[in-house]
């Protein structure tokens, strides 16, 4: 029988969190004796495919962010743990996988975001800001994500926590935030979660507005970038969603080198680690047929959007690093946002806590090894290589029955809880995932499932449990498209309605 | 077919018996009893539908025991809960003598609830050796039931040997000629029935009676998993016992191994009896039995695996008087179940289950009572036989739905399961038959239920109405509570619900936290029995309390103390919820019942009394369950004299 998954933890750790949390800026003789010399800068971009992300590039094009990404490290081989925000930032947040910071996850058969609240980050699993404020750090929080605000542990740690919406006024808030504190003798933590490229296509009547002001010559140059087959129909509805999600991730390209720039002015961008990635990717009927023929979303629509399914479109994201003393890079080691947290502590000098076996590695090192080299675009980015076989797993799906994914080997294995099915992919040859292989041909099918099996083993026996969710949060979560059918009260977690009525942005 | 495999055994034990010394009455058959008072109960037995029935000429026994005997109806206990009514039964007393008021009762000091009926009181001195307790002594299990039972009196008093087969409330066995304990009796997790759920896919929450564990197929459709039993009782860590379990695909179904044991099974199909042996640190084992039931085969298996039963052949615990006997029964009949309440109820309420799956069980237990029952009178070697059985409350509570039109789960009961509480009467009057003809001439039968039954259509949250009218307050902030009283502050709340009828006042002295001066009880039980009479369901304008009993004026005798201030009784289609029971209280005052568990009988008593049947005339007026007590004493002394 499989142990519970957070028995490992120790309180003792808590209760060291506890004991020096504010201490070492009263007083210097309390400061503890791991403490950090950089500052770290996380910019989260939600909902940003890799692919996407990467379009001025594509089409021989550059932007304000281009310069920008020729000086990163840039991790192109980054798998998210999970398909939407509050599994995959917990994550980050956490160094562990949703199997085991219970972050996100649904105690139902079939799991249906509109209709039922996700549980939180274990309330033993310690945060990146709880860490880093326990070593004398200054932590702030500007997000845009209505989920940070609705306890689910994204806030443990944070000094400060701003809700701002717009990349404008996070941005704003964040320079401000750096301001204020520009005198302090202590390093910071500054965390800005961007939203500006998750929900603009939902709305289709704007959408389409957008897309029509757009000249014709930027039109094409976008829909030669739209996965297969969402712009087979130029004026498909998919096509005109695409259109202007592209055109939003484009906008908050130019936020973030505004940002940098802002940074950069300052002097912030010499002494501190940057880092910038993306929770999670987004579908635009990339599997459509696929999705379609499973028929399991419980919303009835399939193949658009993200929460529904661990196909890289939603898995593959950008992971870019600005360290002061490395230069551009293009790193193909496959990693995940589950080596986010093990890297930064690796790069800030600072120990991860002892009590917890973490899943993640540091890709430091890789970093460091790596020739410099700056990324340049290829389609080749989007495979993943043979030759490296350690294990990155996802799991979390917000609508429909849970499904897990293991990548290793160049290799996919996705596996559906609902009735055992297996796909397997074979990520060096067909990156997108247009034909599922053979288990039985791929040599190491055995053993992704061995491993995926052990991952499955994580999951504890306890109750993932919702937090406690005010009126005001519930509203603010359903103005970005969760929790549509959530009574905002009386009953909440209970179904209100029988999915058929479902609308959502209606079947796209 | 046991009673020659019966007559062989005490052939053979009297040969060997032979050997070493001559013993009295091995040479023929037993000694038989020339007449005998039999009691014969059925749980749960309406007189309303049981009238109804041998009206329509369904229960032809039944009607011939009326016609050419005696029936009526007979009051229940109050609360009218089988364990407060048995205990009335087995001691001629009310609650405030015999000491069970519920299924639970309270901790005062901390609002906890706890199993009424018996306590296991753990050994309390060990010694620790190499990170392993060793017990120093083997602890105590105690039937909390105060009072002497009829069967122990007429042994002391008459010298009438007394056979008592799986009357409820009689855990631990009373030391008399023959014992099997009935409700009380745990599993071999010490809980009254848990039930191991493998799934493969995610279940939404299920309650605290099962244990749900995820397994995943591998690619050839294997499942390793293992069988948790008890903690190790020498492991400080009170790590449990396990033993190996693997599922794997089978051409009709799966193949499942539960240590050395293999099985086949298809969907839907129940396992014979499997004997697991969970291997305490060091040379012992502690078995137990378990069914398995494949819910559902590949792609995505489920598997039942029954509560784990204290092995009849070697007892963890002693649950029959004297202790070889429940090995003897295997022997004469098979193995069987042995927990208290042997239908596990609650996996065909969290539909884990089917419900045809879940009336095989039934049937296979029906079975086994009915072959003790019976092996028990063949015997004749009593004279005094008393015997429940208690599948008619079981069917009723969980198929009442198919009897009640106004059910909200009538419309969903599958046709060919709409009539299984008229199936299971029936089958109460074929077991009356039966055991009519294994009656002699001066044999004095007498039949009861200890109450009847209601529908189950509305759940009450009773501790939500007290949150309503400001006599439980929750903590700033929290708009409910979960079990045991979670979110409450006691230093404001005056009153509170716990079991299925009893209402308490936070007594400043009495409970933990209490607020509630002994000066200010009286005013405050009449405020609230008043606020409770006129409470009104707001969907049909119906009262939903009949009558509220003052528990000081309910009860009189020493165990009244542990007594609940109030009883209430609801009327019929509405009863406590099951939050209500544990001291949870979820945002609704009301609910409609959507489970299985439709029929209930926790209200107002006087609504659902039980039967009393007799092979003769009584020769006083019987009102209530605890005068039984008296009429079957008069008839065992008349045997006497």
């Amino acid at each position: 029988m499989r142990t519970k998954g957070l028995v490992f933890l120790s309180l003792g750790f808590m209760l060291s969190l506890v004991a020096c949390g504010d201490s070492p800026r009263n007083a210097d003789s309390a400061r503890p004796s791991e403490h950090a010399e950089q500052n770290l800068i996380m910019i989260a971009v939600d909902t940003v495919r890799w692919d996407t992300w990467w379009i001025p590039e594509r089409t021989n094009s550059e932007d304000a962010f281009s310069g920008w990404a020729l000086e990163s490290q840039v991790l192109s081989r980054t798998v998210s743990a999970a398909p939407w925000t509050v599994p995959s930032v917990s994550t980050v947040l956490t160094g562990l996988y949703p199997s085991q910071h219970g972050g996100g996850l649904f105690d139902q058969p079939v799991a249906n975001l509109d209709k039922h609240i996700p549980s939180a980050i274990s309330g033993a699993v310690p945060t990146l800001a709880e860490i880093l404020s326990s070593v004398g750090m200054r932590t702030a929080a500007v997000s845009a994500h209505p989920w940070f605000d609705a306890d689910y542990g994204f806030e443990r740690g944070f000094d400060e926590l701003l809700l701002r919406s717009g990349a404008g006024k996070v941005t704003q808030s964040g320079l401000e935030w750096l301001d204020a504190h520009a005198g302090d003798q202590y390093p910071y933590f500054l965390y800005l979660h961007y939203m500006d490229a998750h929900d603009q296509h939902l709305d289709l009547t704007a959408s389409r507005a957008a897309v029509e002001r757009m000249d014709a010559a930027e039109r094409e140059r976008l829909t030669a970038t739209a996965p297969e087959p969402a712009c087979e129909d130029p004026e498909a509805v998919m096509c005109i969603r695409y259109l202007r999600y592209a055109q939003a991730t484009l906008s908050l390209r130019e936020s973030i080198a505004h940002l940098l720039e802002e940074l950069n002015a300052r002097g912030a961008l010499e002494d501190s680690v940057v880092v910038l990635y993306s929770d999670h990717g987004e579908a635009f009927h990339d599997h459509h047929e696929r999705a379609e023929a499973r028929a399991v979303d419980p919303r009835g629509f399939y193949g658009f959007g993200h929460g529904q399914s661990l196909y890289q479109e939603q898995l593959h994201v950008p992971l870019m690093i600005w360290h002061p003393e490395i230069g551009g890079k293009d790193v193909a080691t496959p990693v995940s946002l589950v080596d986010v947290m093990p890297s930064i502590l690796d790069w800030m000098g600072i120990s991860l806590p002892e009590q917890i076996d973490y899943p993640g590695q540091s890709f430091a090192g890789a970093v460091e090894r790596q020739e410099p080299r700056a990324f340049a675009w290829s389609a080749q980015s989007l495979r993943f290589p043979r030759s490296e076989d350690r294990e990155l797993f996802a799991s979390g799906i917000a609508y429909g029955p849970e499904q897990m994914a293991v990548i290793s080997g160049g290799y996919k294995l996705i596996w559906h809880e609902s009735d055992n099915a297996r796909e397997f992919y074979d990520l060096s040859e067909d990156p997108r995932e247009r034909n599922p292989v053979d288990g039985d041909t791929v040599a190491a099918a055995d053993r992704l499932d061995a491993a995926l099996g052990e991952y499955f083993d994580w999951f504890g026996s306890q109750d993932y449990l919702p937090p406690e969710m005010s009126e005001d949060v519930v509203e603010r979560l359903k103005g970005v498209g969760y929790l549509q059918g959530v009574e905002s009260s009386g009953e909440r977690g209970e179904s209100v309605s029988n999915g058929e009525e479902d609308e959502e942005a209606g079947e796209p | 077919m046991f009673q020659l495999r019966d007559l062989r055994r005490r052939a053979a034990l009297c040969a060997a018996a032979l050997g070493v010394v001559a013993l009295v009455g091995c040479g023929g058959e037993p000694e038989a009893v020339d007449s005998r008072v039999v009691v014969l109960g059925f749980d749960g037995m309406d007189p309303v539908l049981a009238r109804r029935w041998m009206d329509e000429g369904k229960m032809p026994h039944f009607s011939r025991l009326a016609a050419e005997g005696h029936f009526q109806e007979l009051g229940t206990s109050n609360p009218p809960q089988s364990p407060v009514a048995w205990s009335s039964f087995a001691t001629g007393k009310g609650p405030g003598e015999h000491g069970i008021f519920d299924f639970l009762r309270r901790n005062p000091e901390t609002y906890t609830p706890n199993f009424s009926i018996s306590e296991n009181i753990p050994p309390d001195r060990f010694i620790k050796l190499f990170g392993l307790q060793v017990p120093l002594g083997s602890g105590e299990v105690i039937n909390r039931r105060q009072g002497e039972a009829f069967w122990v009196k007429a042994e002391r008093d008459e010298g009438a040997r007394a056979s008592v087969l799986r009357i409820p409330v009689t855990y631990p066995p009373d030391d008399i000629h023959r014992m099997l304990s009935g409700m009380g009796v745990p599993d071999l997790l010490g809980t009254q029935g848990t039930y191991t759920y493998y799934t493969t896919t995610r279940l939404g929450d299920a309650g605290s009676s099962t244990r749900t564990v995820r397994v995943r197929p591998d690619r050839q459709g294997r499942i390793e998993s293992d069988f948790e039993g008890p903690p190790d009782p020498l492991l400080e860590s009170g790590e449990p016992m396990r033993v190996p379990l693997v599922i794997e695909p089978a051409e009709a179904g799966a193949r499942v191994r539960l240590g050395d044991d293999e099985v086949a099974l298809e969907p839907g199909e129940w396992s014979d009896w499997i004997r697991v042996a969970f291997d305490v640190t060091g040379p012992v084992s502690v078995t137990g039995t378990v069914r398995l039931l494949l819910v559902q085969g590949y792609p995505s298996p489920r598997l039942y695996v029954s509560p784990i039963q204290i092995d009849p052949e070697n007892p963890a615990v002693e649950i029959a008087s004297p202790s070889g006997y429940a090995a003897e029964l295997v022997e004469d009949i098979g193995l069987f179940h042995t927990i208290g309440m042997p239908e596990e109820t609650w996996s065909l309420n969290e539909e884990h289950i089917s419900d045809a799956a879940w009336l095989e069980m039934e049937k296979t237990i029906l079975a086994e009572r009915e072959a003790m029952w019976y092996e028990t009178l063949d015997k004749n070697d009593s004279e005094l036989v008393v015997g429940a059985f208690v599948q008619t409350d079981r069917v009723t509570h969980m198929f009442y739905r198919g009897l009640d039109e106004q059910h909200p789960r009538h419309e969903d009961t599958a046709p060919e399961h709409r009539d299984e509480v008229e199936w299971i009467y029936r089958e109460a009057d074929r077991i009356l038959g039966e055991t009519m003809d294994r009656l002699g001439p001066d044999d004095r039968l007498i039949v009861i239920s200890d109450h009847g039954f209601a529908p189950f259509r509305k759940a009450v949250h009773l501790n939500r109405w007290l949150v309503d009218n400001g006599y439980l307050v929750l903590e700033d902030g929290a708009t409910e509570s979960d079990v045991v009283f979670s979110n409450v502050d006691w230093s404001r709340s005056r009153a509170y619900a716990l079991g299925l009828n009893g209402l308490f006042l936070n007594l400043a002295g009495r409970e933990g936290q209490g607020i509630v001066a002994a000066d200010e009880v009286a005013a405050l039980k009449a405020e609230l029995s008043a606020g409770l009479a006129e409470w009104a369901d707001s969907q049909t304008g119906e009262p939903v309390v009949r009558r509220v009993f003052d528990g000081e004026e309910a009860y009189r005798g020493p165990e009244r103390g542990d007594a609940p201030d109030l009883v209430v009784g609801y009327h019929r289609g509405y009863r406590a919820s099951w939050q209500t029971t544990l001291g949870a209280i979820p945002k609704p005052l009301m609910e409609p019942n959507r489970q299985k568990w439709s029929g209930d009988h926790c209200i107002d008593p006087a609504l659902v009394p039980g039967v009393l049947f007799s092979n003769f005339t009584p020769e006083v007026a019987i009102s209530g369950i605890r005068d039984v007590w008296q009429l079957t004493r008069r008839q065992i002394r008349e045997d006497e004299s």
